[in-house]
């Protein structure tokens, strides 16, 4: 996973002058950070000031990356795990030995991802507690249970076209109101306010799911795959190593927690257009 | 902490991450087939995958001083890796010293940094009691590419050895040390200046 392209060929990893020169000239962003890593294991060992300037170029990128990818849900807006993941970072690359030293060298952003991606794995696993009761819902349901949970899933189960159904009707609204000689924002570009707005509101009201496998089924639910099946289905269930019953009450809940939080975006975009 | 994972479940995860950036259900019902013993991890990869995928793919701003914090925080390791590989702790040397080897002068931080010169002058000669400011404190490190724990040292440093004041005809040349705050309003700067010069961050 090396995204860096397009950059200049370097010198070698231990010429100390021409990566002095390079940076200098403040010219380190033309380079692969997989090149300055190297430069900044091999050279900076010769060069304690080439060292540091390294580290403020390797930083700045360091916390671009990590910042773009946490979202201020987490623990402390996600600044510690940004910590972590970037003290860590810094470690591996003073070690040139280390195994994580090498994976830098050979792909920042992959590497530095994994990490990410592991610290925050890491944060909500601690987070979850599952209550007694989520452990085993098909256990607890009785069968009319779990008729009720089918019935409310096959009423309900298609977020998407609920959506749009919903947005159609505001639409119809806003050419109503605009006749009535009321000055009015364009219904068009209100109409794509308003899907942007919802948009955004879906991915904010999953990051605040702390499950991650919750999310994750209600992702691959999107994708319209089956909560349950035969053996040998690409299901849910045979995704998140769950039972059929338990891939429904998921998906069930994030999508309840969503219209109830696309709602009230709809309510706050509707206010906003001055009705 | 993660890196201390076996080296095999790194292996197995990191090869998921590059192969499966956006994980399908048959991608993670494969996976965890073939590495059941790290199932649980995959499908917590998974679902942060698939959140990443989502996002909208849009550079994030990061205010000044988290940024400098950040650079603070990696010249402290880049200083305990050097030390821990040499087994000798650093030595204070004298701001004068530093300044030198930064190839800079008082006057040039001053106005960098948008500081009456006597602020800084008060700080390199040993005359401003602890604790330093922190917007100076990182400002100081940055321009002569210090640490947090380097620049404590120096301070401690320069208390133990100040330079001397100016003598007056009533007596010898004394040193007179002060907080922070009282060099900072007595500075001459503007009331806005001094104003942010004592606020922290």
């Amino acid at each position: 996973m090396v995204i860096s392209t397009n950059k200049l060929k370097p010198p070698p990893c231990t010429d100390a002058i021409g990566w002095r020169k390079i940076t200098q000239a403040g010219q380190l962003g033309r380079y692969a950070p997989e090149a300055i890593i190297a430069a900044f294991q091999y050279a900076g060992s010769k060069d304690r000031h080439l060292r540091e300037d390294m580290a403020s170029y390797l930083s700045n990128l360091a916390q671009r990356v990590l910042r773009k990818r946490v979202g201020t849900n987490k623990m402390n807006s996600g600044q510690d795990i940004i910590d972590d993941v970037y003290d860590e970072f810094f470690a591996a690359i003073c070690n040139p030995n280390c195994a994580d030293a090498k994976g830098y060298r050979e792909s920042f952003y992959g590497r530095l991802t994994f990490r990410l991606k592991d610290a925050i794995a890491e944060e909500e696993a601690a987070k979850r507690i599952p209550p007694p009761e989520e452990k085993k819902p098909a256990a607890r349901n009785s069968n009319d249970d779990s008729k009720a949970d089918d019935g409310e899933i096959s009423g309900k189960m298609e977020l998407r076209p609920a959506l749009e159904e919903s947005a159609d009707g505001l639409f119809e609204i806003e050419e109503h109101t605009a006749d009535a000689g009321v000055k009015r924002p364009d219904p068009a570009l209100l109409q794509n306010v308003e899907e942007l707005a919802e948009t955004i509101d879906v991915e904010r009201t999953l990051a605040q799911i702390p499950d991650p496998r919750k999310r994750l089924a209600f992702r691959l639910h999107v994708d319209q795959v089956p909560c349950g099946g035969t053996k040998g289905t690409v299901s849910i269930a045979g995704a998140l190593g769950i039972d059929r019953k338990t891939a429904e009450h998921w998906v069930a809940e994030v999508r309840a927690l969503l219209i109830e939080n696309v709602n009230q975006v709809r309510a706050v975009t509707r206010r906003a257009a001055g009705e | 902490m993660a890196k201390t994972m076996s080296k095999d479940r790194d292996d197995v995860l990191y090869s998921f991450h590059t192969d499966c950036p956006a994980p399908s259900a048959a991608d993670i019902i494969e996976w965890t087939k073939r590495f059941p013993q790290y199932a649980e991890d995959i499908r917590a990869h998974a679902a942060i995958a698939r959140d990443w995928t989502a996002q909208a793919d849009v550079d994030v701003e990061i205010d000044e001083v988290t940024l400098q914090r950040a650079h603070s925080r990696a010249l402290n390791i880049i200083y305990r890796s050097a030390e821990a590989d040499s087994g000798v702790p650093s030595q204070a040397v004298g701001f004068f010293e530093l300044l030198t080897r930064a190839g800079t002068r008082i006057s040039d931080i001053a106005t960098e940094i948008g500081i009456a010169r006597a602020v800084v002058a008060d700080l390199f000669n040993g005359w401003m009691r602890p604790p330093v400011g922190g917007r100076l404190s990182r400002a100081v490190m940055h321009a002569l590419r210090i640490d947090q724990a380097a620049f404590d040292r120096e301070v401690l440093f320069a208390l133990a050895n100040p330079r001397m004041g100016e003598a007056k005809a009533s007596g010898p040349p004394q040193v007179l040390q002060r907080s922070y705050r009282e060099i900072v309003e007595s500075s001459g700067m503007s009331a806005e200046r001094i104003h942010y010069w004592l606020e922290e961050d």
